[in-house]
């Protein structure tokens, strides 16, 4: 029961963290933005810039999809940045050259990630409390 | 709330973050001085506790969706201090291992959640620890005020930071669009923030557990 419950709460809890999905789709290069509960990260401002250079190649808003694509004229490195009104977003360098697919974590790796941090926070505390001995002295 | 990369300026999360490591050397030496081993296990909890809470979220219309803290029990039952303490380590952990909210940018979700939260949460239970509903209020307008620091970190950068066209550097949208809407979308994680915090403070305070 109380796994079971544990379960649910982690499989609700990374529904608010931005993920992405990075595809080559002919000439152009398509980004989906998407929370892990799997809704799209939709009509947010973005803005794409040629690695170095301050002013945008493209900007605009994701689409109903949360996706964002773009044509890219040379290869090497972009900078794609996406951002809503209240803080979620993400800035995401692209090495197009590579040509690479990207997805961001998987749900079990999720899991992991959260029972990790769980663990080193608990750890924490244990150390905290064999040292706390010492610190009283 | 967490803020991910690029959208603070360095201008501000360099001295956040010397403010941050000040304050947790401080708070340490505090926490060393009033430290109560048996109290440990609780702080352990309730720091899981933040760390689960502050991870579920609550999903808004329009794609996005905001979630609870956690440091108002915390704050009540251990001081403003330690509870700044453990948030910091949650933020921490949260940043590395999870991804939730940047590196560069933990500084300032270190003070909004960690130090803000905290110390609101302490003064207001303290100024209200008569009244009934302190510790409710205590959790719901701890949550509000973190959520107003952070629209208000947010909200400045455009008039601060911008290129000689005046387009924004870092995050683009103004203190008239991150105040009103970080605040109302924050007032029904207030609310869960108050109910939870007061359940949780009666429980503990019941076994006799407080620290």
């Amino acid at each position: 029961m109380i796994l079971a419950l544990f379960f649910l709460l982690v499989s609700l809890s990374f529904s608010h963290e931005l993920l992405k999905e990075v595809r080559q789709e002919g000439n152009c290069t398509l980004v989906r933005f998407y929370f892990q509960d799997g809704s799209a990260f939709s009509y947010e401002e973005y803005e794409v810039y040629r690695e170095g250079e301050k002013v945008p190649f493209q900007k605009g808003r994701s689409d109903a999809l949360g996706r964002v694509v773009f044509c890219p004229d040379r290869d090497g490195l972009w900078l794609l940045r996406i951002s809503s009104q209240d803080g979620h977003g993400a800035e995401l360098r692209l090495n197009l050259k590579a040509g690479r697919v990207e997805k961001d974590h998987r749900k079990f790796e999720s899991y992991q990630r959260v029972l990790s941090a769980l663990g080193y926070l608990l750890g924490i505390f244990g150390l905290i409390s064999l040292f706390s001995r010492r610190w009283k002295k | 709330m967490h803020v991910p990369d690029g959208f603070i300026a360095p201008q501000v999360f360099v001295p956040a973050y010397g403010l941050v490591i000040g304050l947790a050397l401080y708070g340490f030496k505090r926490f060393k001085e009033n430290l109560n081993e048996k109290s440990i296990p609780y702080l352990a909890t309730l720091s899981a506790y933040a760390f689960v809470l502050s991870s579920l979220s609550l999903p808004l219309p329009g794609g996005t969706s905001v979630h609870g803290m956690g440091f108002a029990p915390l704050s009540i039952l251990f001081g403003p201090w330690t509870a700044y303490l453990c948030m910091c380590l949650v933020l921490l952990l949260q940043a590395v291992l999870l991804g939730h909210g940047g590196i560069t940018t933990y500084s300032v979700n270190a003070l909004a959640i960690g130090f803000v939260g905290s110390f609101c949460a302490y003064g207001v239970y303290s100024l209200l620890t008569k009244r009934k509903y302190a510790t409710f209020l205590s959790g719901f307008i701890s949550t509000l005020a973190s959520a107003l620091f952070m629209s208000i970190v947010l909200g400045i950068h455009p008039y601060l930071f911008t290129d000689v066209d005046g387009k924004a550097l870092y995050f683009p949208y103004p203190l008239s669009i991150t105040i009103p809407l970080l605040l109302t979308s924050h007032i029904p994680v207030a609310f869960v923030e108050g109910l939870l915090t007061q359940a949780i403070v009666s429980f503990v305070r019941r076994r006799g557990l407080e620290g």
